[in-house]
């Protein structure tokens, strides 16, 4: 399957699996948290969870690729002055932590999106992009993207998480 | 090959917040949504994941299929692999993301409903 920052963006923003990347974050916190509560089962000393710590140096092998999704997708942003949709929204200051946390700060991603006084029209909430989502999303997972193979050779630690 | 260490990790303990779904109305009568289960603890500041239990086919199933509270989204890959039984593994397979999917917006709503009353 091709690379696209399309597919990048759903992968990312939409959490699709039908995608040539592979997730990896630079935090163990992060990691620890996805192996812990994002299975099927609460792992158990008998059936843990695992997190694995993987080195790459340079040179990157030939079959892998990583990508920083920041530095991906900076380049296709809309220039200040673009005609199409900004990534930026234009809600008030406290929309961006209902985006970060839509569960328990949602009243900041649904309050409306404050106009000047002439210019009312019909009231709605701030503008999201799935770019906007895409970079918050990346910054919450602190994450990286691996397109290829990782060699088993990489990986220095287990840890068995429970 | 791989030399890489094992080392076994005792993570910090946590809650779980149970919320009911046996109202949650299932697109398909073989999935009925049975519960979520929202992990909280003081360690752990915000936790974005929950687990979504459900029967299917009538039968209680022991395993969940996890959830990104903040992306709406499921785990794709908790949907293989779930049968021994080939033409149930195929069925569930075919209908589940579908009506997992379908139910993210009711789902999110009861945990955010039930995170927001304290």
């Amino acid at each position: 399957m091709q690379s696209t920052v399309d597919r990048l963006m759903l992968h990312i923003a939409r959490g699709t699996v039908n995608s040539p990347f592979i997730s990896l974050t630079r935090s163990y916190g992060l990691a620890l948290n996805y192996a812990n509560f994002f299975g099927t089962e609460v792992p158990t000393r008998e059936y843990p969870a695992y997190v694995y710590e993987i080195e790459i140096n340079e040179p990157i092998p030939p079959e892998l690729k990583l990508l920083d999704p920041i530095k991906e997708l900076a380049p296709i942003l809309p220039p200040p002055l673009g005609g199409h949709l900004p990534y930026q929204h234009d809600g008030g200051p406290a929309f961006l932590l209902g985006v970060v946390d839509p569960i328990n700060m949602r009243k900041f991603l649904t309050q409306h999106a404050p106009q000047p006084p002439a210019s009312a029209g019909t009231p709605r909430t701030p503008n999201l992009t799935i770019a906007l989502e895409t970079l918050v999303r990346t910054l919450r997972d602190a994450e990286i993207l691996a397109e290829g193979i990782i060699p088993q050779g990489c990986v220095n630690h287990q840890f068995e998480v429970y | 090959m791989s030399k890489h260490q094992t080392q076994s990790i005792k993570t910090a303990p946590y809650q779980i917040h149970t919320i009911s779904l046996e109202e949650l109305v299932s697109g398909s009568e073989l999935i009925e949504f049975l519960r979520v289960e929202v992990p909280y603890g003081e360690a752990y500041g915000r936790i974005p994941f929950a687990r979504v239990y459900y029967a299917f086919n009538g039968k209680k199933q022991k395993k969940a299929v996890p959830i990104d509270l903040d992306k709406g989204a499921f785990s794709d890959s908790s949907f293989e692999n779930v049968f021994e039984d080939e033409t149930l593994e195929k069925t569930f397979r075919e209908i589940a993301p579908t009506v997992f999917r379908n139910a993210v917006p009711q789902i999110v709503e009861a945990v955010t409903k039930v995170a927001l009353s304290g």
